[in-house]
């Protein structure tokens, strides 16, 4: 993991000053409102509905325990003790006070943590994947490119006032696990024929209003160039993305006004002339100096078959731990180890609803203690608003989710329908259109049966509040939007989207159903699934496969008669 | 620059020994066109020497420089010891900077009008400037605010042009130059934090 050095503390330190200075003068009315709103964005400060919320900024998704223990006395010192980890991996606070913030702040920087540039028209935080660096397949370790890229673009003086917000997410594997082709850039490490290592680039990508899939604008770009490369996107973009209209403004729109080539061309043009083999350059002493921060733990080595026979006999002897393992664990490259995904999808814990993505204090100070014991004091935040431990050996996967499933976070519902991506909706974000956790709360009373969710297979359920689609409605297997009628809360439905390889937006199934009807409405939907899903001794037919083959018609036919 | 103070790097204002006359065209009688205007009546008459002029009044529909003012500035250069300087909003194509770089390396004095405090153009022209070889004055006016200053700074930025009632609200503006000092200009990789210590 990164650790900072003399120049990152006092980066952090010299911004906690300045945030502090900016919020004495606005609370002084010095400084006038519409300019501390974006200097207070990027500072990840929103005002909601009830009361302000901080984003505060987990590069990459890697956590410490000591920095996990920090988030859990901020949440006891300065909110209500619990916090909501994001699809961006970034965790919220939801009842901060605005006078406290620059506190807050100072209290986060010491743990070499910041909610820098977590929100605002500015380069956010960089997303990846949760298994980089443990999964067999990967070309290279993402997170180096993603530290330099976080540095690169930490209080880059050009690039703070951007027509929108830039986000950027890298991946290492083959296999997309971090939404790469709906950001507005998404970098793919590759190697060359020559071995070299460099990335595919893409560009465009994005929800909200206007769902589009990123376009690939360089199919190899050597890794030192990556820097000086983006550097001319984002200029490219700031001095050309549209200012007049904020739905229009994000580099997507620009993208596809000019098309992929031609916006690929501008980039070429202003690369070559200028950055290009300039100082931005990274050379391959900068690489190792950065993957130097990313090695290997101390993995121990085992008899694999004495490991292997003792967790058959656990498996064997205990179905909620079989059921566990199969859904909330994941092939390490190491022998004798796994990635351990740990459900932030509680459901109905003694009758109430746990938000998707909320993590109390006690359970933050107990998830720090067991990474500390069972996987190198370290946490990762993953794209579905889980967290996972990366390296638990596993001879002491009993251990561990007997611990967890006692904090209520070891639910065995990893990739199944109730493992949803849920937005804070209406009760928490101004920009929401309608509630999101009643509806959550209705689909977790319907489908309350894990053996249910099991057959049904990997279905991916992603519910926004409102069209600018934070919770990715548009790539869920099954998306739910909220939206407005006549003060009424009504949710439309769509099938068929996908964030991974085969990224595509869902197609809307029929007309918004009431708040009431979700629920029965999704059962319909499973129904036709079950009805029609075509099954050999081998193979499932998955619910994706099942949309792409036979479309929404089936499903509108039972939903809407 | 008017009832306007301009802060150079360090933040001290050098207001009083400004010697440039800015001229903009909304603010000339309607129908007048710059080039009916005898640039020279115009400094006498201000009691200054040197003229920054709109970069768009210098072209013509093509966006190429066009010819009588082009005569009436060398006039000036040649035979008044006049400094020239343009100024570019965000209209400005910067590709238009870019083809006109000949003209603007001579010049003095660019100043770059900022037309909203989110409008982060104005940070992408300095920098295309300096890119192109630029080495002249780089003066911020228009509507940045004091918390861009220290970001505007390491873009390429030189001065900026603060009005009478920015000035009054700040109590102390030296800060504002001094604000995250650690931070860098993003153009040199060895400057990030991890590299710079080895």
């Amino acid at each position: 993991m990164y650790q900072y050095n003399y120049a990152d503390q006092t980066l952090v330190e010299e911004r906690v000053a300045q945030f502090r200075d900016q919020t004495e003068r606005f609370l002084a009315g010095e400084l006038p409102e519409e300019q501390f709103l974006p200097l207070r964005l990027q500072n990840g400060l929103y005002i909601q509905r009830y009361a302000p919320m901080l984003r505060i900024a987990i590069p990459y998704g890697l956590l410490a325990s000591y920095q996990l223990r920090k988030l859990a006395e901020i949440t006891r010192k300065y909110d209500k003790g619990y916090g909501h980890f994001t699809t961006r991996t970034n965790i919220q606070l939801n009842w901060p006070k605005l006078e406290d913030v620059p506190d807050i702040l100072a209290e986060l920087a010491s743990v070499q943590m910041h909610a820098i540039q977590t929100s605002g028209n500015c380069i956010r935080n960089t997303t990846t994947d949760p298994y980089a660096g443990i999964h067999q397949e990967e070309i290279a370790d993402p997170r180096p490119y993603c530290e330099i890229i976080r540095q690169w673009s930490t209080f880059h003086p050009e690039f703070a006032f951007l027509p929108r917000k830039f986000k950027i997410a890298v991946v290492g594997t083959a296999n997309d696990r971090a939404a790469t082709q709906v950001h507005d850039v998404g970098l793919h490490v590759k190697t060359n024929d020559a071995g070299e290592l460099g990335f595919e680039v893409l560009v465009g990508g994005g929800l909200g209003r206007t769902p589009v899939i990123g376009k690939v604008i360089n199919e190899f770009l050597p890794r030192q160039h990556l820097l000086s490369y983006l550097d001319a996107i984002l200029r490219v973009y700031n001095l050309h993305g549209r200012r007049d209209n904020k739905y229009k403004a994000r580099i997507k729109i620009l993208v596809e006004s000019m098309g992929g080539p031609a916006f690929a061309k501008l980039v070429d043009a202003e690369w070559e002339a200028h950055t290009k083999d300039g100082p931005l350059t990274l050379t391959d002493a900068n690489f190792d100096t950065a993957i130097g921060f990313f090695s290997e733990p101390d993995y121990v080595g085992f008899d694999a078959l004495q490991v292997q026979s003792d967790l058959q006999q656990q498996l064997n002897a205990n179905k909620d731990f079989a059921d566990w393992y199969n859904q909330n664990t994941v092939a390490h490259k190491i022998a004798g180890y796994r990635a351990v995904v740990i459900s932030l999808k509680a459901g109905l814990v003694d009758g109430t609803y746990v938000p998707s993505g909320d993590v109390s204090e006690s359970q933050m100070d107990a998830l720090a203690d067991l990474s500390d014991k069972y996987s190198f004091g370290e946490l990762r935040g993953t794209y579905q608003q889980n967290l996972v431990f990366s390296d638990v050996q596993t001879n002491q996967l009993y251990e561990l989710w007997e611990q967890l499933a006692d904090l209520n976070l070891a639910r065995a519902n990893i990739n199944t329908l109730t493992d949803m991506i849920v937005c804070p909706g209406w009760d928490y974000c101004s920009l929401a259109n309608a509630t999101t956790h009643n509806i959550a709360e209705q689909i977790e009373k319907q489908f309350d049966d894990l053996d249910y969710l099991y057959d049904l297979g990997e279905i991916r359920l992603n519910m926004s509040g409102c069209m600018n689609a934070c919770a990715h409605h548009h790539t869920g297997d099954i998306g739910i939007l909220g939206v407005d009628k006549k003060g009424e809360h009504w949710y439309q439905i769509s099938l068929g989207g996908n964030s991974s390889n085969d990224a595509k937006v869902g197609k809307i199934l029929g007309k918004a159903v009431p708040a009431e009807d979700v629920a029965i409405t999704l059962q319909k939907i499973l129904d036709v699934y079950l009805e029609q899903r075509v099954s050999n001794e081998n193979d499932v037919e998955a619910f994706s496969d099942l949309v792409n083959r036979v479309g929404v018609a089936p499903f509108k036919e039972k939903v809407y008669g | 620059m008017g009832n306007h103070h301009v802060l150079n790097s360090k933040g001290i204002d050098i207001g009083q020994s400004d010697t440039w006359l800015a001229l903009n065209t909304d603010e000339l009688p309607d129908g007048i066109a710059l080039s009916h205007i005898s640039l020279l009546e115009l400094l006498h008459k201000q009691e200054k020497f040197d003229i920054v002029l709109p970069l768009t009044d210098l072209l013509n529909a093509e966006g190429k420089l066009a010819g009588g003012l082009l005569q009436q500035l060398n006039e000036l250069l040649t035979e008044h010891a006049s400094r020239v300087g343009v100024w570019v909003t965000s209209d400005n194509d910067t590709d238009t900077l870019v083809g006109l770089s000949d003209f603007l390396l001579q010049q003095d004095l660019i100043v770059i009008h900022v037309p909203a405090f989110t409008d982060g153009r104005g940070f992408s022209y300095a920098q295309t400037l300096r890119q192109i070889g630029y080495e002249g004055e780089i003066r911020m006016a228009g509507k940045f605010g004091r918390d861009q200053i220290a970001y505007l700074l390491r873009a390429g930025a030189d001065s900026f042009v603060l009005s009478e009632h920015d000035m009054k609200s700040i109590s102390d503006i030296s800060q504002a130059f001094n604000a995250l000092a650690s931070s860098y200009d993003g153009r040199d990789a060895s400057a990030l934090p991890m590299f710079a210590g080895t």
